[in-house]
Parts: structure tokens; sequence; C-alpha cells
């Protein structure tokens, strides 16, 4: 019990650790624009665990975060614009909505595993995005959703980009302690299972089938409640959303390159994938393609991402 | 109408299926999961464009030079990164995935954004067969592509560099034991699936116009077409490659040409769903996280 106990005290102390980290950040990075930017990143953390809980715990590739990220966007901007829902109700709305989506994708594509259901995935994603480009009644086309509300505290609305960010935190933290909770049970251990030898884990009777499909569909709600954010803060929503190259590359890049299977590799990821193309903007116009190499270059020596990486050198140090 | 869908299809699946055959060979044989392919079909049709356009070099002499810039690339892709990331598919995807956006953006760069349209040698008179109406651009492309997929399965089947490679395909350990160098038939296949996508690009660049994010699209159908036909399946991409044409432009036309996009997606989720092994294919093969 003592070993236990440790690891208790090892793992509470990294999690406070980096709460800390995250809470002091947006004094380091201080200027409007940089607070601007950190509250993106904290949203593209909850879009990147989404996406974590489906490769990184259970092994399965997905290209169509993105989609739920929309949809859950654009529910929620449909009812509090078109219908003056009030917040909370169309965030959890928007949520549910989306998770059962995730739901049913999973439990039509996850028969066939693997690559084949990688396509299925970017085939949602575009087909999300067709449908917000085209059914203009309710999403606009082209032009998207406006005027969303922002957040609010207790009924008072939120104006400051630090008191956003601290807002948008505090769901953050209690996203990863519950990513935590749940990779540290029965649930998770399954998931890991599957990931690393379904047919040993299905003779055990774990049902890779039925635990992809319930990871996958955690995952799209985490994502479709980044997407609530996301509305919220940017106070629109459009079909780009859903699109591969704006949101999705930059997410798998967050929690490849920050460190899949863990939990705090998309939060390096995603402070990295934020900041990164902003600093490369004195390239001006080869900002994209440097960009491109860097990203070559960082998979290829990093392959398993950056927190990994950093664990494995500090247990080389003892 | 039907008709004139049909060989609009057709046109359109011509050079889906040469794209895709690149693409399930690269993935096939060096298992490198290329999300860059699209962008080699996007270069190919801005090879074509600087030769043809901007050089104002004869068309078959571009046409050529276009080739020649795809093999050069192909080898310059296995040398410099495939050979380093073969086999672990998701650091090879992400590798691609980086070489996606260098290479779009690269294109963005030199050839500026705006769609291109290359200098067709052909008159642009319409022809008619019948009921159809097709210009003489649109012909070359069928042809063109019929004859490029003819050169590709001759040189498998009757080369000896061809037996080489399906040896190498079949089984790659047996294949070295009987003195196959496999770095070379890996370097041949980048080449060939490389060159294949050029070619599409270019072929097609003749009939709709060019923009650096036209890989996009391409990548997509591509990558659909390889897990419906199977990794490694030629037979299977050239067909899946098709029909995909075919029926986009049937949906397109019959059913809505907003969502036209997402006709042959959807056809394959029916299909994935039944046989996810790929309508051709006998075992499967997955990719892991």
């Amino acid at each position: 019990m003592d070993k236990k106990n440790i690891k208790i005290k090892r793992s509470s102390l990294t999690f406070l650790g980096w709460t800390t980290v995250l809470c002091i950040i947006p004094f380091v990075f201080s200027s409007d624009y940089s607070r601007h930017l950190c509250i993106n990143a904290l949203i593209y953390i909850m879009l990147a665990q989404g996406l974590n809980i489906c490769l990184g715990y259970c092994g399965q590739m997905s290209l169509g975060q993105a989609g739920f990220f929309a949809i859950g966007g654009y529910v929620f901007a449909i009812l509090t614009t078109k219908f003056g829902f009030f917040w909370w109700g169309s965030t959890i709305i928007a949520v549910i909505m989306t998770a059962l989506v995730g739901f049913l994708l999973a439990v039509i594509g996850m028969r066939a595993r693997g690559s084949a259901f990688i396509v299925i995935s970017i085939l949602f994603a575009r087909v999300v995005r067709l449908v917000a480009l085209n059914w203009t009644d309710m999403t606009n086309g082209q032009a998207g959703i406006l005027s969303i509300p922002r957040m609010a505290f207790f009924g008072n609305q939120l104006t400051s980009k630090l008191s956003i960010y601290y807002y948008v935190l505090i769901f953050v933290v209690i996203i990863q302690f519950l990513m935590e909770r749940i990779i540290d049970s029965k649930i998770g251990r399954a998931f890991v299972a599957v990931k690393q030898a379904d047919s040993l884990a299905a003779s055990l009777g774990i049902s890779p089938y039925h635990y992809s499909i319930a990871a996958f569909t955690i995952g799209a709600a985490v994502s479709a409640f980044a997407g609530c954010f996301h509305a919220s803060f940017a106070q629109m929503v459009s079909p780009e959303m859903a699109d591969f190259n704006n949101v999705m590359l930059y997410i798998i890049m967050m929690v490849v390159v920050g460190g899949r299977g863990t939990i705090w590799g998309p939060v390096v990821g995603a402070f990295l994938f934020t900041f990164l193309p902003e600093y490369l903007r004195f390239a001006d116009m080869l900002r994209m393609p440097i960009f491109g190499l860097i990203l070559i270059f960082l998979v290829l020596f990093v392959p398993d991402g950056f927190i990994p990486a950093f664990t494995k050198l500090t247990r080389k140090k003892k | 109408m039907f008709l004139q869908l049909l060989l609009n299809g057709i046109v359109l699946g011509s050079g889906y299926a040469l794209i895709s055959i690149g693409h399930t060979i690269i993935f096939g044989l060096m298992r490198v999961s290329n999300f860059a392919h699209g962008e080699f079909y996007m270069l190919g049709a801005y090879f074509a464009f600087t030769f043809l356009d901007l050089l104002g070099l004869p068309f078959a002499l571009a046409f050529f030079l276009t080739i020649v810039c795809g093999i050069i690339l192909g080898y310059l892709l296995n040398r410099l990164v495939f050979k380093y990331v073969r086999d672990d598919m998701t650091v090879n995807g992400l590798v691609t995935i980086g070489m996606s956006i260098f290479f779009t953006n690269l294109a963005q760069y030199i050839w500026g954004a705006q769609p291109k349209n290359l200098m067709s040698p052909f008159k642009s008179n319409t022809i008619f067969l019948g009921r159809v109406s097709v210009t003489p651009a649109r012909l070359f492309i069928i042809l063109a592509s019929a004859v490029s997929l003819f050169a590709f399965f001759c040189i498998i089947k009757y080369t000896k560099l061809g037996k080489a490679f399906r040896a190498t395909f079949q089984q790659r350990d047996a294949a070295r034991l009987v003195g196959i160098d496999s770095e070379r038939i890996y370097s041949v296949s980048t080449i060939l699936g490389t060159v294949m996508a050029c070619i599409a690009g270019a072929l097609l660049g003749l009939a709709y116009s060019l923009e650096p994010t036209m890989g996009a699209k391409a990548i997509s159908v591509s990558w659909a077409v390889v897990v419906a036909g199977g990794p490694g399946n030629f037979i299977g991409a050239i067909t899946i490659g098709l029909l995909m044409g075919i029926i986009e432009a049937l949906g397109g036309g019959y059913i809505s040409s907003a969502y036209k996009d997402a006709f042959p997606f959807i056809i394959l989720i029916l299909v994935l769903i039944f046989k996810p092994q790929g309508i051709f294919s006998k075992g499967g093969s997955r990719m892991n996280g």
C-alpha cells in the first residue's frame, strides 16, 4: 500500500505543478493578444484531449475530431442566437447531441477498426463541413453565425481576457482531473489493453468494439465542449471549424508532438502549436512552409512526443 | 444527360484512378501513410503549368519534363524522408502531414494563390458523339490515363524490375534472400507512385483549374479508394477510383451539386460497414495509433 501512496502523492504533485504553471501563464504572456492566444490554447487543450482519449489511450486514430468541434459549436451557436437559450443549457444540449452523433458514428464505424475507421472519420468531418456550408437556413452558410454571447460568471458578463482565461481554466482543470480519474480506473485500463493488444484483451473479456465506442464517444463529447467555448469566445462559428487544415492538423500535432497517451502532453502541444505559428510570423510568406518543416523534424526526432521524451530523460538521470 | 454525366465521371475517375494507384503502391509496399500524396498531384499540375504556360514549351515536351520532375521528386522523397520512416504508420503519417503543409504553402509562395489554367494545346471546340458533348482535352485525359495505366501494368508484369517489385510486395524478406535489393525497389515504387500522381495532376489540369489547395480533395478521395480497394491492390484502386469519379458526377448531376463531394464518400462508408477489409482484398490490415 505504501507504493500506491507514493504514486498518488507524485501524481497529485504533478497535477498541482501543472495547474500552477497554467495559472501563472497569463502573467508571463501578458499582452492582450498573447492572452487571447492563451485562451485559444486552453480551448485547444480540451479539443486535443478529445483526440488523446481515442488515439493515445485507446489506440484508435481519428481524423474527424474537428467535425465534433464544429457540431458542438454550431448547436451552441444556434441555440443561443436563434432560440435565445441560456449559456449552460445550450452547452449541455450541444455536448449531448454531439456525443450522440459520435456514438452513432462509432457504432457504425468501429466494426471496421483501424485504417478503415480513419477514412470514415475523415469523411465525417468533410460532410460536417459541407452541411455547415450548404444548410444555409440553419447555419448561414459560408458567413457563419455571429454575435454569440460571451461567458458569464454567476450573472456577470466576463469581458477582460484575464477573467475569461481563468474561467476557461477552471473547466480545463476539471477535464484534466476527470481524465486522470478515468485513465486510472478500470475503464482506462481496458482502453490501454485494447490499444496494446486487442486480441489479448478480447480473450480476457474486454470487448475492443465496445470500449472503442466508449472512448470515441467521450472524445466527441469533450471536443464538443471545446466547440461551445470556442463559439462563445470567438463569438462566431463558421464552416472552417470542421476544416482539416485549419483545425484537425493542429490537434494531431498537439497530441502527437506533445505526447499521446499522457495527460499533460496535449497541454504542452496546445500551447506550442498555438504560439509557434505566431512566432513564425516574421517569415511572412514562408511561415507555413517552415511550420511544415518544423513538424517533420519534430516527428522524426521526438516521435513519442515531448512529455514522454522528458520523462525518459529524467528517469535515465536517476 | 446520363451519358454526359457518365463521361464526365469517367474523366474525373481516370484521374482518381491514377492518383490512387500511386498512393496504394506507397502505402501497400512501404506502409507509408502518405498524407502528402494529394500534393504530388498538385505539384504535377503546377510543373505542367510551369513548362507549358510560363516557359511556353510545346505540349509533348512539357508533359515529358513534368514526368521527369515527378521522377526526381519521387527519388528525393524516398532518399530523404521515406527511407527513415517506413512501417511506423503514425510517425510517417505525421511526417507526410508536415510535408503536405510544406508543399501546399510552398506552392502558394511560388505560384501564388490565384487559380490558374493550363494552356490547352487542344482546340476547344466540342465534339459531339451522339447526345454527348466532349472537348478534345477530356478525351485526351481518358486516353492518356489509359495509356499510363497500361504502361504501368506492362512494367509490373513483363519487366525484370516488375518481377522484383512483385516479389518484394509479396514477401519482403524472401525477396531479399533471392538477391533483390529492397532499397532499389522502394526507390522505384516511390518514383512510380509519385509519377502517377503527377501525371494525374497534369492531365486533370487540362480540364479543371489549378489551385495550391487542390491536393486536399485529391488526398481524401485517394485514401477512400485505397482503403476501399485494399492497400496495395492495384485493380481495386483503378476500379474504385473510376467508380468514385462516376458516382461524384452522377450524384452531382442528379441529386445535388453542392453536396457532390459527399456522394462517393457516403457510398464508401456503406461499403466499409459491410466489408471493412475493402471490396477486393482477402485479409485485413490494421493501422495502429
